[in-house]
């Protein structure tokens, strides 16, 4: 009875780190429309930084944690700098690129323990106790709550409210407010991706490169695309709903490319604002109705939908 | 050193059919398309398929080609009409989702290992003094060679190339007299010809083929394609031999380690920063009447027009 409540601990905590990984790309897909195609070279960079500060410097996980997350919102920025300057498939491009290049220094560096990977990390400790399956549940919930108020403050700031309102990038290069609101949004959505890659070392308690590979970057994408890229409530329900059916069938997990294959393909082709669009649909009826009034636009012709975008 | 070079212009030249392929699909779709990996792959399994059956690298290369236009042309047919009212993020979503599924297509059907394309004729040597060359080497440089002159000789020569080079090079006043959807489907045509005949090469080549033999390639193809500006065939040809010359011959001659990403990455840099240094819209000098209109990055590797 114990080992099966333990194991839907351990089914809920995997979700929710699929769930900060999946928020994390939507920052930059959804809010700063570019294109992450390597989210799981952040992730695995906050992971080996946060694992190397605990093995190596015997560094608490409360100080490892913030930490790795801080140095790879740090290393996105210095990465993005230079090539959000011109933007347009820049980023897809440099995404895909930096998550093949962090599989080969993964596999060929002996620091980071080459194919075999890093193992006995130690479980994050509070007041000398080991965390439980629950409490580590409980630190993940809150690493969302975090994020997620992270994520309203972003949109609610001037830099977002710029990327609200810049329909299409296809400008090049693009005004410099708008590089700036990009970069800013780069770099928090790989310090997202850095904390959860930190909280998956703790959790899993070993890491190889085939954690942090390119179908994990997919199958995170297609997650996010899924809910509806620039929908935050989307995103996270859809994560959930995915990410718990893949935890608790183990046996689909074969079929995880596939999934992350169709998902791209049915979304990018014909339902780009999600397959959980019709749940969308009212707020985004009234909130039209409420602008299309403010702004005097309602009328026979155009009934709120000039608000809805891709 | 020689034998590097030789393998590195070996290299270049499948490089260069994936490069120029993909500029001429740019041109087609006008969106980078990320599924041409998928295509890419279909002609090294035409070829692993043609030599255990018919044991013939023409018919290999010819079967190659065949199917990957034919494949690009229901694509282009199949994605147009949505392209055209999608976002540039979801058509790239759409093309990497078609890239994946194509992959596990070829896993499904052929099987997820890697085969060896055992090309019959490929293991005899030419001693060329110090240098070896195999049958291998010359059926790569002469296709490419012939291939290339053939493109050359279209694009300069016929009308159809002259309007398709413009076209590539977003000149929209020098195309208005030709159908524009000709030139889609010629650029189409050709891009997946040439991504076909590339597999192909690779296939024989390198004696290796996979089904993530596509998505493993597609990041270096597009990354080569955007430093030498998209659009751009001289660019695609140059980053080509430059890259495979970087890969064949500099690294391991210097014996440098540095994986090929850091060296994608940095390039990349490099362009956008270079590219974004341009000159302002309203500073740019305004072109007179038949004078040739101001370039952005790489001026001299634009399409002759």
């Amino acid at each position: 009875m114990r080992y099966g409540v333990e194991r839907v601990l351990l089914g809920c905590s995997a979700v929710g780190i699929h769930v900060l990984l999946a928020m994390s790309v939507n920052i930059i897909s959804g809010y700063g429309r570019q294109l992450s195609l390597g989210q799981a070279a952040f992730a695995g960079l906050g992971a080996y930084t946060s694992a190397l500060l605990n093995l190596q410097l015997n560094l608490s996980f409360w100080l490892a944690c913030p930490l790795s997350s801080l140095v790879t919102g740090c290393v996105a920025c210095l990465l993005g700098l230079p090539v959000l300057q011109t933007m347009r498939y820049y980023v897809p491009v440099m995404t895909l690129s930096a998550n093949f290049l962090a599989q080969n220094l993964l596999r060929t560096r002996p620091l980071l323990g080459g194919y075999i990977g890093l193992g006995q990390i130690p479980p994050p400790r509070l007041f000398g106790v080991e965390f439980q399956p629950l409490f580590y549940l409980m630190l993940i919930i809150a690493a969302i709550g975090i994020c997620i108020a992270a994520d309203r403050w972003f949109r609610r700031s001037p830099m977002g409210r710029r990327l609200r309102d810049t329909t299409a990038m296809r400008a090049n290069p693009p005004p410099r407010t708008t590089r700036q609101a990009v970069l800013a949004a780069w770099s928090m959505s790989a310090a997202m991706a850095g904390l959860a890659g930190s909280l998956f070392a703790h959790f899993a308690a070993f890491i190889s490169p085939f954690d942090f590979d390119l179908d994990t970057s997919l199958f995170i994408l297609a997650l996010a695309a899924f809910g509806g890229l620039g929908w935050l409530p989307g995103v996270i329900l859809g994560t959930v709903l995915i990410a718990g059916i893949f935890e608790s069938v183990r046996l689909l997990a074969i079929y995880r490319l596939l999934y992350s294959g169709m998902v791209l393909l049915v979304v990018g082709l014909w339902f780009p604002q999600g397959l959980l669009r019709p749940l969308r649909w009212p707020r985004v009826k009234f909130r039209a109705i409420r602008r299309g009034y403010a702004c005097g636009r309602l009328g026979a012709a155009r009934r709120g939908k000039s608000t809805e975008r891709d | 050193m020689g034998q590097h070079i030789i393998h590195s212009l070996a290299l270049g030249c499948i490089y260069a059919c994936l490069t120029v392929g993909l500029t001429f699909m740019y041109g087609a779709h006008r969106s980078l398309y990320l599924a041409y990996g998928g295509v890419y792959a279909l002609g090294g399994y035409a070829a692993w398929w043609a030599i255990r059956v018919y044991q013939s690298v023409w018919v290999a290369l010819g079967l190659g080609a065949l199917l990957c236009t034919l494949l690009g042309f229901c694509l282009f047919w199949g994605l147009r009409p949505v392209y055209a009212r999608r976002s540039e993020r979801a058509t790239l979503l759409g093309g990497m989702g078609l890239l994946i599924c194509l992959e596990e297509l070829y896993r499904w059907g052929i099987g997820p290992y890697h085969i060896k394309v055992v090309a019959l004729d490929s293991y005899r040597i030419h001693h060329l003094g110090p240098l070896m060359v195999t049958n291998m080497h010359w059926f790569v440089f002469g296709c490419a060679f012939v291939l290339f002159i053939g493109i050359h000789g279209f694009l300069v020569t016929s009308r159809t190339g002259r309007a398709l080079s413009a076209f590539l090079a977003a000149e929209p006043g020098a195309c208005l007299r030709q159908d524009a959807m000709r030139l889609h489907l010629v650029a189409c045509g050709l891009g997946a010809a040439l991504a076909g005949v590339g597999g192909v090469l690779t296939g024989l080549y390198l004696n290796d083929v996979h089904p993530a033999m596509g998505t493993h390639i597609t990041h270096r193809v597009v990354g080569l394609v955007l430093i030498g500006t998209l659009g751009s065939l001289r660019g695609a040809l140059l980053m080509a031999f430059a890259w495979a010359f970087l890969e064949g011959t500099f690294f391991p001659a210097t014996r440098v380690w540095m994986p090929p990403e850091a060296l994608l990455l940095l390039a990349l840099a490099v362009a956008s920063v270079l590219q974004a240094a341009e000159t302002p819209r309203e500073k740019r000098p305004r072109a007179k009447r038949g004078q040739r209109p101001w370039r952005p990055f790489l001026p001299a590797l634009r399409n002759p027009v």
